[in-house]
Formats: C-alpha cells, structure tokens, sequence
C-alpha cells in the first residue's frame, strides 16, 4: 500500500515532520511512503504533515487523508510519545481493504 | 431571529434581581434605567443588524444543526471564513456603536463548551453533547443572548478552590439529586449579564481531582430562583442622570455593563448539565473559552480604536490644527497600532484548525497574542487622542453650564474652536474622547478575557521556545540532532 506524502512548508515548526516520516518509515516497513509528485500516478492514503497546529495542508484538498498538525492527528491532541503510533494506527483506518 | 425591538420587549418578560447603588430595580423598568440602557442599546444592534441587507453577511450564519438562517452570535464556527467573518463582524459593530455589545461571551461560551463536550463524551461515555446540541438549538431558535459566566471571585489567589476557607468564592456544585443539581458561588465582571436571558456557567481555571465538585458547566436563566445580581459602578455613571453631552457615548455608554452574579442554590436540571465533576476537562474548557474570546478583541477593539481616531482627528480639525505635521504623525500612529491589533484577530482566525467535534477553532497562540496587545497599544492610542484633543477634555464644564441662562454664553464663547463648528459639537466630542480614553474603558482591555499575565502564560507555553533555541544552534554552527 501506498501512502502519498504532502509537507506543508515547514515555516515555523512545532515538529520535525521529516524526522517523523523518518520514524514513520521505521516502525511500518509494510507502507510504501512516496512524496507526492506530478510523477507519482497512485497512492492509497495521502499523509499530510503539518509541522504546527495552523493545519495549513487541508484535508478538504485531498483524496484519503490524514491529517497531522503538530501534536494533533487527525485533530485530536497526541502526546509526543505517542505520535508515530498514532499516526501509523490513522494510516492503517484509512487503508482500503484487500 | 429577533429584531432590537423584540429583543427589548423580551427582557421585560424576565423576573430577573438586580440591585444597583443598594435598591433593587423593577424587572419591567430594568431595560430603561439609566445606567444599563446603553448597554441594552448597544446589545439591541446585534439583533437589527441581522435583518439589514448591508450587515447579514456577516450578522448571520447557518446553523449547522437545522439548517436555519441565525444571527451569528448563536453559531458553532464551522469554517476558517466563520473565524474571520466573526472579527469582521465585531469591528463593524464596534464602528457603529463605539462599545462593547456584550454577545460575544454567550458566543465564546457556547463554542467552547460544544467542543469539549464532545471530547468528553468521546472519553467517558457521557451525554453532555447531546444535552448540550439541544440546548444550542433552543438559542438558536430563541435568539436568546446568552452570558457566558466563568470569572470566580477567588479570594485567596495562592489557594485553590477546595482549599479556599469560604467554599463558595468558586462556583461548586452542594447537591445532586435524581432532577439534576443546586450550585452556590458566584461570578464576577459579568458582561451583559442583566440584559441577557440566559447565563452558561463554566470553571474558571484548570482543577485537579480534589475541587470536583468546582468542575461544573450548566445553563440556566438569569432571572432562575436563587439569582441575584449586583450591577457594578462605572466612571462618570452619575453623568448617565444628567443631559447627553456629558455621556460622551449616551445612546450605547461605555464597556458591558458588568456585575456580580450571585447564585444563592440554583437548582440546575440535568438537561441543563454540561460538566460535572470532570476535573481533567475543566482546564480544556477555560483555554478554548478564553482562546475563542481573545480573538475578538483585535475585532472589537479595533472598532472601538477607529471611533477614538475619528474622535482625535475631529478634534484636530476643529481646533484648527489639523494639519500640524505631529497631529499627522500622532494619528498615523494611532492607525498603526489599530491595524496591528486588527491583524493579529485576523491572523489567528485565518489559522483556525478544526477540531474533533468538526467545529473550527482559533490559533491559541495568536489569539492570545491579539489580546495581550490590546492590554498595551489601547493605552498608547488613548494616549496619543487624549494628546491630540488637549487637556481640556479633562476641565471642561458641564452641558448644565452651556445650557444655562445665566452662564451658558461664556462657555460657548470661550469653548469655541474653528469657525463653523458650534461648542456645542466639540464639547461632544471631547467627552467622547473623555470617556473612550479613560476610567473604566481602560481597564476593560487590560483586564477583559483575562489579564495580560494570563496571556503571557499562555503564548510562553504555545511558542515552541525548543524548536527556536535549536534553530539558533544550528545556525550558530553547534551541533544538534533533529
């Protein structure tokens, strides 16, 4: 399965949203994470990374998302510890089944 | 909707307590009373804005529970353009009445508690949310204004509230039955409370497990058995007795109105219930409630900074020196620091977030930042217009004086600025520039929504000091992990 990335810009970071797909990446070797490109035909899931509570990647934008605002996924407050495990848990509820 | 009219005739159908200078005022006569009919006039053009087709854009909304066209003061944000809508909304309002029009605390209450009352229920199972919904509707319906009520009195600031050695200086909950539950205590600087119909009771500050019975959120009408409400003093009220001049703002006075709101074991059915003993939520409640009334203020203050500018620059002109280059620079300055308060409103609405119960909430960060600037540049503003205007908006005689058979000739003649403006006139505007700068009107925007060290609390925990420090490190050339 394929889960489509999306960085919001990283302006002023509440979190290391590249340091967390890094984490990300590790604790689910059974995900394929791209970054979505124009080159990229197909993604299952769209994994937004909003690196602080502004949200500014919307998920009203895009097909099958989950969202990640700083310390908050899918708009409920995580705490840091927690964050990767829940944001893998958001991909795998999102997932179409096989 | 209601209109300002039925919105007046309404208060007059409540059975509502007020005392004022010791004597208790006839419900019916309430909205008349010298001292609180700017308040009720002021709060009336929320309700007649609604139906003018120059203002609904922003005065209504739809409810995203019926369906219906509703005066935005009752409405759950459920977009960003909600948020800004709300501040564009409130900087109008305050253009066209120079004062606070009290809504917003039922507004920011009602948000607040929608939003909790979701994630409470999400956690324990609880039915806040349905009650809640139901009586969201019922306001919607009503167009009833709601009071939002969370300011306890406190008394010792270095305890909490069951350690208080008066229990009741928090509001707390002293009896639960099968119908619901009786609350004693009271909330203090209630804004637009005696002209309100309801009231919507939350804690006021973060609780731990032992002030349970302080983790209390519940609605109830303002004339409820066992309320009683105590209206407070303003500078220059004794003015609100005499002619018009002397008010500066004489249809829509100056700030809320506020009281003392006494709760002497109001009964509190359970419907009306929205918290009750669910410590580890109260602290949610009272940062969503005070981020969402925070927003405001770059809105309303903001309103109420351009009617001081237009004072100041009137002033200007009519005592001929307008076109002084410091007069100039001084309101050039004034906008500045309006635009800057505006912009922080607009700025933590346009980065609203939506949270799990789908509603949209302010950046907190930039909220409370908005706030804590009130708390400093309205100073400054008031300031530079109370400059610009010239002491003797502070040793003017009274209208009594202009209008007097004997006396009123000197005051006209020696009060006189340019030619073509009547004293009259600049006697006005120098007591609205008088009452806009001074007394009370201060210290409702160093103290409303929270006082300046709430915010700096707030924004000092929201600013991600780490992820700077790192940036500085890295840049500096010492080595950090991400």
């Amino acid at each position: 399965m394929i889960v489509g990335v999306k960085f919001c810009g990283n302006c002023n970071p509440f979190i290391e949203t590249p340091t967390l797909l890094k984490r990300l990446i590790a604790a689910a070797p059974d995900l394929e994470f791209r970054i979505i490109s124009r080159t990229l035909p197909h993604w299952d899931v769209t994994l937004l990374l909003n690196a602080c509570p502004a949200g500014c990647l919307k998920e009203k934008e895009y097909r099958n998302p989950v969202v990640v605002s700083g310390l908050s996924v899918e708009h409920w407050d995580v705490d840091e510890g927690e964050l990767v495990q829940k944001v893998i848990a958001a991909i795998r509820c999102k997932l179409p089944a096989m | 909707m209601m209109t300002g009219k039925e919105y007046k005739e309404s208060l007059r159908k409540r059975n509502i307590v007020v005392y004022l200078q010791g004597k208790q005022i006839p419900a019916k006569e309430l909205p008349d009373h010298p001292f609180i009919r700017g308040h009720v006039n002021s709060a009336s053009v929320t309700y007649d804005l609604a139906f003018d087709p120059a203002y609904e854009n922003l005065m209504t909304a739809t409810s995203h529970l019926t369906g219906k066209k509703i005066n935005r003061f009752t409405h759950i944000h459920q977009s960003v353009e909600d948020l800004v809508k709300k501040v564009k909304m409130l900087r109008m309002l305050s253009l066209k009445t120079g004062t606070c029009y009290q809504r917003c605390v039922g507004f920011d209450a009602m948000n607040a508690t929608y939003g909790t009352t979701f994630e409470m229920d999400q956690k324990y199972g609880t039915h806040y949310h349905e009650r809640f919904k139901k009586f969201l509707e019922y306001i919607q319906d009503t167009d009833f204004m709601v009071s939002g009520a969370m300011t306890d009195p406190k008394g010792d600031r270095s305890k909490r509230p069951s350690q208080q050695s008066d229990p009741d200086l928090f509001v707390h909950v002293v009896e639960k039955n099968d119908k619901g539950i009786v609350i004693r205590g009271a909330k203090a600087h209630m804004t637009g409370m005696v002209n309100s119909h309801e009231m919507l009771i939350m804690p006021t500050m973060s609780l731990k497990p032992e002030d349970k019975d302080y983790a209390v959120c519940c609605a109830l009408p303002v004339d409820a058995p066992g309320v009683l409400h105590i209206f407070g003093r303003q500078s220059n009220d004794g003015r609100k007795l005499e002619g018009d001049i002397d008010q500066g703002n004489a249809k829509y006075g100056i700030v809320g109105g506020e009281c003392l709101t006494v709760l002497n074991d109001v009964f509190v059915p359970w419907e009306r219930v929205f918290m009750c003993g669910e410590t580890d939520f109260a602290g949610m409640l009272v940062t969503r409630f005070a981020s969402y009334h925070r927003q405001n203020y770059g809105g309303c203050k903001g309103g109420v900074s351009d009617i001081v500018i237009g004072a100041a620059a009137a002033m200007a002109d009519m005592n001929g020196y307008a076109k002084a280059s410091h007069i100039k620079s001084k309101i050039n300055e004034m906008i500045h620091l309006t635009e800057t308060l505006y912009a922080c409103s607009i700025a933590c609405s346009a980065e609203g977030v939506q949270l799990p119960s789908g509603q949209y909430f302010v950046n907190m960060l930039l909220a409370n930042v908005s706030k804590h600037n009130v708390t400093r540049y309205i100073y400054e503003i008031d300031r530079l217009a109370q400059d610009i205007a010239g002491g003797f908006i502070a040793t003017l005689p009274s209208q009594a004086d202009l209008e007097s058979p004997e006396i009123g000739k000197y005051v006209e003649k020696y009060f006189k600025g340019v030619d073509g403006v009547s004293t009259a006139d600049r006697m006005r505007v120098a007591r609205l520039i008088e009452v806009m700068t001074g007394g009370t009107a201060l210290v409702e925007s160093m103290h409303g929504a929270g006082s300046p060290q709430a915010q700096e609390v707030m924004y000092s925990k929201l600013a991600n000091l780490e992820a700077k420090k790192k940036a500085a490190l890295k840049i500096a050339g010492v080595k950090v992990e991400d």
